[in-house]
């Protein structure tokens, strides 16, 4: 049986997926995977901010504020990773724990009667997607479904300018810097988009549901494609078949829509790191074996 | 010894002039002037940490050059980009990215199309050519990671070769290379120059240099010698660069 909302819960979660899919893709190639984990706690004090400057949790300026911080936030783990003097990882892990205090500060002095509950402050739930709705050309529509479906066609759009220098410099950033592909300013404009559609994201569906998206069907495709244009399509349907089976799931079991698409997606991966043709451990077993 | 080559009748492939760069927060070339003439096969040599590959990555603009100047076939770099080819460290390089061997040559035409124009017909002969003449092309279809680190080399001096480039940089190119494979390449690289193109290339085995080079810079953080390659690793350059003579200068 499916009502109309399972079929919203499902096109929301597989819209959110494709663009997380196509984003992550290159975060998982670059070795930047914990990058959408760190923005979910880095929003915290925009969140916070918000609040205090307006008294409401409102969506839309919740969701600018909190874009705001993601992006201090991939800003300055760039600035540090660029110095060259901490590496790649700790700049990330400096750089959101700190912002995540000063969250938390906020909360405490001025705000700790306000119940900041941060779950329904921005961090949303994908069961209660389909509740909220808004007026487009006349038709009632879920607003999670407008939000995702317009990231979706930005991040689709954006991949598709920026495909050359992406791929090149994610594969040899010296060579796209030298051959005048800007792939350094293009490796910052992938971190402000990736800041940006997560923070989108959270509010629509939750962070966890968000992070597994970015990450998840990204790395099942690596291990089951040897060119990034079929990597890609591979992580867009791992994460469509991960909506799809994890509902699927959820519904059979009345339980959290989240959990299940997050275990579905678990699950792929972990089929494809024993069974992948070239890559799984099933086949490199075999053929260490026989050599 | 030093200064022999500006008495050569050819332009410079790579000038410098006072530069002086630091990777890491450490300075390594401090103000550093040198000239490597066009038409050669020029060997950067010295000791571990002699600044060999800052002096190439500042001279592409992949360090940020904090004084001096930079002059790439008698131009700054960003007027010759597409005239320039480099082939990095492998390190330097995604190891585990999905690619096949003919994408990773294809590339070597980006410069000349930027961001959104399509490859050519062209574009493809060439591309089919330079994996030819390095002896890949029947690894086309092959995923990177699974060459070895000699085909794997060869792909990445095609994608130099395929795009044309007046002038080929290449940073300790010969690392995890077979010897069949280093004197494919060096042959290769030899076939450049006598083109007329020239080539640089960060390398630390001084008995390569001596034989097949044509031209060396020998650094230790400034410029110890430079010019015709047996003239700058004689013995006694060598001690100053490296403090004591490596094995190989004993038969200079």
């Amino acid at each position: 049986m499916t009502t109309a909302d399972d079929l919203m819960i499902v096109l929301i979660a597989g819209l959110l997926s494709t663009a997380c899919a196509l984003l992550g893709s290159f975060l998982v190639l670059r070795r930047q995977a914990l990058l959408p984990d760190a923005v979910s706690h880095a929003v915290l004090p925009g969140i916070v901010l918000v609040f205090l400057l307006t008294g409401e949790r409102a969506s839309l300026p919740t969701v600018l504020g909190a874009t705001a911080f993601g992006v201090a936030c991939v800003a300055g783990y760039e600035w540090l990773r660029r110095t060259r003097i901490v590496g790649s990882d700790a700049a990330l892990a400096l750089v959101f724990p700190a912002l995540f205090s000063l969250g938390i500060l906020g909360i405490g002095q001025f705000a700790s009667g306000a119940h900041i509950d941060l779950d329904s402050a921005i961090y949303g739930d994908i069961t209660f997607a389909p509740l909220r709705t808004m007026r487009l050309a006349g038709v009632v529509v879920p607003t999670s479904l407008v939000i995702t479906g317009i990231a979706t066609v930005l991040t689709v759009l954006l991949v598709a300018l920026l495909w050359r220098p992406l791929h090149a410099s994610t594969f040899d950033p010296e060579f796209a810097e030298l051959g005048g592909l800007r792939g350094r300013a293009v490796g910052q404009v992938l971190l402000v988009a990736v800041a940006g559609l997560a923070v989108v994201a959270f509010d629509s569906v939750g962070a966890i549901l968000v992070i597994t998206f970015f990450v998840v069907p990204a790395s099942t495709a690596r291990l089951l494609a040897n060119r990034v244009g079929t990597m890609l399509v591979a992580a867009v349907a791992v994460g469509w078949l991960s909506s799809l089976a994890g509902h699927r799931a959820a519904v059979a079991f009345d339980t959290s829509i989240a959990g299940t698409i997050g275990l579905t997606s678990g699950a792929l991966f972990l089929l494809a790191l024993l069974f992948a043709p070239r890559r799984g451990l099933l086949v490199r077993t075999l053929r260490r074996a026989r050599s | 010894m030093t200064g022999t080559a500006t008495a050569t009748p050819h332009p410079a492939a790579l000038s410098l002039h006072e530069v002086t760069a630091s990777y890491g927060g450490r300075t390594v070339l401090d103000n550093v002037t040198v000239r490597i003439p066009a038409g050669l096969l020029s060997a950067v040599v010295g000791p571990n940490g002699a600044g060999k590959s800052t002096l190439v990555k500042a001279a592409l603009g992949l360090v940020p050059a904090v004084r001096g100047e930079v002059r790439l076939l008698g131009e700054p770099l960003k007027r010759v980009r597409s005239r320039v080819a480099y082939v990095p460290q492998q390190d330097t390089v995604a190891q585990d990215f999905p690619i096949t061997a003919v994408q990773v040559v294809e590339m070597g035409r980006y410069p000349h199309r930027g961001w959104l124009r399509r490859l050519t017909p062209r574009d493809d002969e060439l591309v089919a050519a330079a994996m030819d003449q390095v002896g890949v092309l029947d690894l086309a279809g092959q995923p990177l990671d699974e060459l070895s680190g000699g085909q794997r080399q060869r792909v990445f001096l095609a994608r130099a070769l395929a795009q044309q480039a007046d002038l080929v940089i290449l940073d300790e190119p010969f690392t995890a290379v077979d010897a069949r494979t280093e004197a494919a390449l060096l042959d290769v690289l030899g076939e450049l120059c006598r083109d007329g193109r020239s080539v640089i290339a960060v390398h630390h085995d001084l008995r390569t240099v001596r034989e097949r080079f044509d031209h060396a810079v020998l650094l230790s953080g400034d410029v110890v010698a430079a010019g015709p390659a047996r003239s700058v690793l004689t013995a006694e350059n060598l001690e100053r660069a490296y403090g004591l003579a490596p094995l190989t200068a004993g038969t200079a």
